[in-house]
C-alpha cells in the first residue's frame, strides 16, 4: 500500500457529530467524479451506514460472514441504486465488535483494494475495539467534528492516538461539520479559525448545517444526490482538497448565508 | 423593576460572548491533554538522554509541586520510539 492513500477511516471520537452521512456523501461524491468507491461499515452491532445510502432492504451478506468465511468480501458487497460505481460492503446488527479484530478488517480491505480507487471506513464513535479495527487498514483519515467542545475535545483525543498509530499530519484531515454561519457570525459559537487553532492543523472542508441532510437521510438518499443543493459544493470541495487542489476554505460555505431579501423570498416560494 | 432589568441585560453584555467562553475553555482543556503526546525519535533521545530525563524530572516536580526527588524516571524503547515511564512520590 504505497503512493497517494486511497483507503480512508472516518472518525471522531465523539458520536453524533455525521460520521456515516459524511461516509455516504462523500462516497456518492467520489463515484459522481467516476471513481470506484467502496464504504466499510465498521459500527458493527450499530450500522447505519445501509440504511443511509437507502440499502438496508439489499444486505444479504455482511463482514461478519466474510470473517466467518462464508462468502468472500466481492461477494458480501452491494451496489448502489443510483451510482453503479459505489458499493457497500454492511456491517452485522447481532454481532458485536469484539468479534471482528484489526487483522480480520486488513484482510478484507487487502482484498477489496485492488479493485476500488477510494475505500471510506466508517468508524464507531469511541476508542476501542471498533476504533481500532477501523483504523487498522486505513493509510489516512477523515476526523469529523462539530463546532462544540465536546466534539473538538474527542477529536483532539483522537488525533493523538492517530500520532500514536503512526499518522502523520498530512495523512490526518479535519472536517467541520453542522457549522452555523450565522451564529459564527453573531459570534454565538467557535469559528473556523477557533478550531483549526485548537486542533493545531488545517481544516480539509467545513459543511454547513442542513435540514436537508435530515430529509435526504429520511428518504434514504444522500443529501449530495439531490438537485442543487449548496451542500453538494462542499462535498466537491473536500475531495479536491485531498487530492491535492488549493481552494480556499470559504468556498465551502458560499451560497449558505442568505440575506434578508432572498430568504423572505425563499418563503413565498415554498407557500 | 423593569428599570433594574434595563440595567441587568447592560451589565450582561458587558461580560465574554459565547464564543470568547468556549475558546477559553477548550484553550484550557487541550493544553493540558496535549503535553502527554510526545515523540522523541530514539537517536535524538540517545543524543541528550541525561537533558532529556532532567527535563523531565524538572516538568514534574515543578506541576505537582513536589521536590526533583521524588520523581523517578526510566525509559524503554518501543518501536523506534522511546517511551519515558515517570514515577512520582506524593508521599
Amino acid at each position: 500500500m504505497v503512493g497517494k492513500p486511497k483507503v480512508f477511516v472516518v472518525t471522531s471520537g465523539k458520536g453524533g457529530v455525521g460520521k456515516t452521512t459524511f461516509t455516504s456523501n462523500l462516497g456518492c461524491t467520489l463515484a459522481k467524479m467516476g471513481e470506484r468507491v467502496c464504504l466499510i461499515d465498521a459500527d458493527i452491532g450499530l450500522k447505519n451506514l445501509d440504511v443511509v445510502l437507502g440499502l438496508e432492504n439489499r444486505i444479504i451478506y455482511t463482514s461478519f460472514d466474510v470473517v466467518n468465511g462464508t462468502v468472500s468480501a466481492k461477494e458480501a458487497l452491494v451496489k448502489h441504486k443510483q451510482l453503479k460505481n459505489l458499493y457497500l460492503l454492511a456491517a452485522s446488527q447481532v454481532a458485536t465488535k469484539e468479534m471482528m479484530s484489526p487483522e480480520d478488517m486488513k484482510r478484507i480491505v487487502q482484498e477489496l483494494y485492488d479493485d476500488f480507487d477510494y475505500i471510506l471506513i466508517d468508524s464507531p464513535a469511541g476508542i476501542e475495539r471498533g476504533f481500532r479495527n477501523s483504523v487498522a487498514p486505513a493509510e489516512a483519515a477523515f476526523i469529523v467534528t462539530t463546532p462544540e467542545l465536546p466534539a473538538i475535545s474527542d477529536a483532539d483525543r483522537v488525533i493523538g492516538l492517530l500520532e500514536n498509530y503512526g499518522f502523520t499530519e498530512d495523512k490526518m484531515y479535519i472536517v467541520l461539520n453542522k457549522f452555523k454561519v450565522h451564529m459564527a457570525k453573531r459570534g454565538d459559537m467557535l469559528d473556523k479559525s477557533d478550531v483549526e487553532k485548537a486542533l493545531a492543523m488545517r481544516l480539509i472542508g467545513v459543511i454547513p448545517d442542513s435540514e436537508e441532510v435530515i430529509v435526504a437521510t429520511n428518504k434514504g438518499i444522500p443529501v449530495v444526490l439531490e438537485d442543487g443543493v449548496v451542500i453538494g459544493k462542499s462535498f466537491e470541495n473536500i475531495v479536491r482538497r485531498v487530492k491535492g487542489e488549493q481552494i480556499p476554505i470559504d468556498e465551502d460555505l458560499k451560497g449558505v448565508s442568505k440575506g434578508f431579501i432572498s430568504s423572505l423570498l425563499s418563503m413565498f416560494k415554498k407557500r | 423593576m423593569w428599570i433594574i432589568d434595563i440595567f441587568k441585560k447592560k451589565k450582561q453584555k458587558n461580560t465574554k460572548s459565547p464564543k470568547e467562553e468556549a475558546a477559553e475553555r477548550l484553550e484550557t482543556m487541550l493544553t493540558r491533554r496535549r503535553e502527554i503526546v510526545k515523540m522523541i525519535p530514539v537517536e535524538e533521545f540517545e543524543a541528550n538522554s541525561e537533558e532529556i530525563k532532567y527535563a523531565v524530572i524538572e516538568t514534574i516536580s515543578r506541576k505537582f509541586n513536589i521536590p526533583p526527588e521524588k520523581v523517578k524516571v526510566d525509559y524503554h524503547e518501543q518501536n523506534g520510539y522511546v517511551v519515558i515511564v515517570t514515577n512520582v512520590n506524593f508521599k
